[in-house]
């Protein structure tokens, strides 16, 4: 089964965003904040992450930045999910690496989920 | 026919979203808000701490809510609301309330309130509610088809 890593500070949307990709048939992993993620994909290498950028601890673009640092673990593809809607904010994330940018307050959940089968299958 | 109550608790699980009015000082709000309900007719929803209508509950538990349908029931209630503080039953209720919003076809949470604190998850004993069931009405009908609940 095709593992997706979840990175969301706000609870409710975790947990939403969990049960969804769940009946999409993955297995999920959720944190909270960003404390400890780059250790756990190094460990663990999820097939796809959904990242959230703004949390505590450790933000989404330092985790993409770590992530897309390491020889072993960049081609990992990555979901942006956040708030920000600048176009500098997603330039930013896409120059480091992130397969996506998407804004939480322009995008419908079955766009998030086509991206996810689109860059599973790829 | 079903009894009123059934009638009434499986339209309410049916749904996900009601409409909650709580009021602060003079100044009443109506929000809408996931649910999950129980089957003694208790309400839960989820909000954060910093939002309107947890300090008005704060201040003022006593709310209403309606739950409507077009052309099936429209349910009204009135009650008070007050947030969880058993750990267990707060997280037991928020996985719930998040499995009853999953119901709801394209669902996606409310995310304007992103610093509002943290979550509460509140509890609404209702004292009054009642049923009214538009499947069959005829609009020169003289007798509402209201079935009290509680």
């Amino acid at each position: 089964m095709k593992k997706i890593l979840i990175v969301e500070d706000d609870i409710y949307m975790a947990k939403v965003y969990e049960k969804k990709v769940r009946d999409l048939g993955y297995e999920t992993t959720v944190f909270n904040d960003g404390a400890g993620v780059n250790e756990w994909i190094i460990e663990n290498s999820p097939d796809l992450i959904l990242l959230d950028m703004v949390m505590p601890k450790k933000d989404g673009y330092e985790i993409l930045s770590d992530l897309k640092a390491s020889d072993k673990k960049s081609k990992i593809p990555v979901i942006c999910l956040s708030f920000l809607s600048g176009p500098d904010d997603a330039k930013r994330a896409i120059d480091l690496g992130a397969s996506a940018f998407l804004c939480k307050t322009d995008t419908e959940f079955n766009q998030v989920i086509a991206k996810i089968n689109e860059l599973i299958k790829a | 026919m079903d009894e009123p109550r059934e009638l009434a608790l499986d339209f309410l699980k049916k749904q996900g979203v009601l409409n909650l009015a709580c009021v602060s000082g003079d100044k009443p709000i109506a929000s809408a808000v996931a649910y999950h309900i129980d089957s003694d007719f208790n309400f839960y929803f989820a909000t954060k701490d910093d939002t309107y209508k947890a300090k008005a509950i704060e201040e003022n538990p006593n709310v209403s809510v309606s739950v409507w349908e077009y052309n099936k029931f429209h349910f009204q209630a009135t009650g008070q609301a007050a947030a969880i503080t058993n750990y267990e039953e707060v997280i037991d209720m928020f996985e719930k309330i998040v499995e009853s919003s999953m119901s709801i076809k394209d669902f996606w949470p409310p995310i304007l309130s992103r610093d509002s604190g943290e979550y509460l998850v509140f509890k609404i004993t209702l004292n009054w509610a009642r049923l009214t069931d538009f499947r069959n009405i005829k609009i020169l009908e003289k007798e509402m088809p209201y079935y009290q609940i509680i």
